[in-house]
């Protein structure tokens, strides 16, 4: 029983240990370098996502939120780099990029809603209204004319 | 009664009608253009307002201002704000005369804080520092070795700042320079603009 606890005890600590050391060695200052470059064009890219939803008219203050947080973990991430905590920098900018996950499309989806709310406020209050001002000026002149003519009939008498 | 006396009512009548309903059409098309597009950049003291800001600065002690941004750029744009420390005689950046005529600081950044504003909204953020250095006795200097910045410690080691005549005032700049994302280019650019805290690091005598 003794040797046996002793070994399973033993086990544990190679394990803890082995797992440690890959901990420990796993990242490099080159793949946290790429990791950082990464990081840094995908917030590139959806910056430029979010700016296209804006310029569609669409709200983009929420997206600007989870860009901003995803920014502060690029930042940290290079901090980290450049004091050679090559681990911490890694963690940070993986944790950027998985922030941004999915967000391009998110800020795709708000840009086509943004114009297509765009193309109905336009379609409802700039051609619908023009119309309607143009249609108001030819029912008036309309009426005027048929309150005319029926004065004209009625004997100089409305 | 003769209806030609109210043809002036009529027509009166029928233009207010037709401009209430044209109303939502004419908002959109007599607004006046924007022609100035430009960025806000200012720092606060501790309590949100122009004033206490640090100054007296202790080794390890915290101390707290607020930095902002405000976006008039016309588009979503992503600000970097670079954190620059520099003495009475290292290089400042400029932030009058003509845009394109303005420079940087020739210093290395030691953090960028990185901003994303949607037009006309505003970016703020409390910035807390620290500094840890050390007073060469023997050269009247105040030697610096970290800068602590929202618990990110930045390397110091090789700035310095020597005392004034009397002793009384060692100083350093601590300055936020703005930087914009050209998405021409595909890279930021000096925006023209930076906010500095003028500090005394204190020495005991």
């Amino acid at each position: 029983m003794g040797w046996r606890s002793g070994l399973l005890v033993c086990s544990m600590v190679l394990l803890v240990f082995v797992s440690g050391v890959h901990v420990c060695a796993a990242v490099s200052a080159d793949e946290t370098r790429v990791a950082v470059e990464s990081a840094e064009a995908r917030v590139v890219v959806c910056y430029k996502a979010v700016a296209d939803a804006e310029n569609a008219g669409g709200n983009v203050t929420e997206l600007a939120a989870v860009l901003n947080s995803a920014g502060d973990l690029l930042s940290q991430a290079k901090a980290a780099y450049y004091s050679g905590e090559f681990d911490v920098s890694f963690e940070l900018a993986s944790n950027c990029t998985a922030l941004l996950d999915g967000f391009t499309d998110r800020a795709t989806a708000l840009r086509d809603n943004a114009a297509e709310e765009r193309h109905l406020d336009f379609m409802v209050n700039v051609v619908g209204s023009a119309v309607g001002a143009v249609a108001v000026v030819i029912a008036g002149w309309v009426l005027w004319i048929h309150l005319k003519k029926r004065y004209w009939n009625a004997g100089s008498v409305v | 009664m003769d209806i030609r006396n109210y043809q002036v009512l009529f027509l009166t009548a029928v233009a207010v009608s037709a401009l209430l309903v044209a109303s939502p059409a004419l908002s959109r098309l007599l607004v006046w253009p924007r022609t100035e597009f430009f960025t806000e950049l200012w720092l606060l003291g501790p309590n949100h307002m122009a004033e206490d800001y640090p100054y007296n600065v202790s080794r390890s002690q915290n101390y707290s201002v607020f930095l902002g941004i405000g976006n008039h750029l016309g588009y979503c744009a992503y600000y970097s704000v670079e954190v620059k420390f520099r003495n009475q005689t290292q290089s400042t950046p400029t932030s009058f005369g003509p845009l394109a005529n303005r420079t940087p600081s020739s210093l290395p950044s030691l953090y960028n804080i990185t901003a994303f504003v949607a037009d006309e909204k505003v970016w703020e953020r409390t910035l807390t520092f620290s500094f840890d250095y050390t007073y060469n006795e023997t050269l009247s200097r105040v030697e610096f070795l970290s800068l602590t910045l929202n618990d990110v410690m930045l390397d110091l080691r090789g700035y310095e700042t020597i005392g004034n005549q009397s002793r009384s005032e060692f100083a350093g700049y601590l300055f936020f320079e703005l930087w914009v994302y050209n998405s021409t280019i595909n890279n930021f650019q000096y925006n023209g603009r930076f906010v500095s805290l003028k500090l005394n690091m204190t020495v005991l005598a």
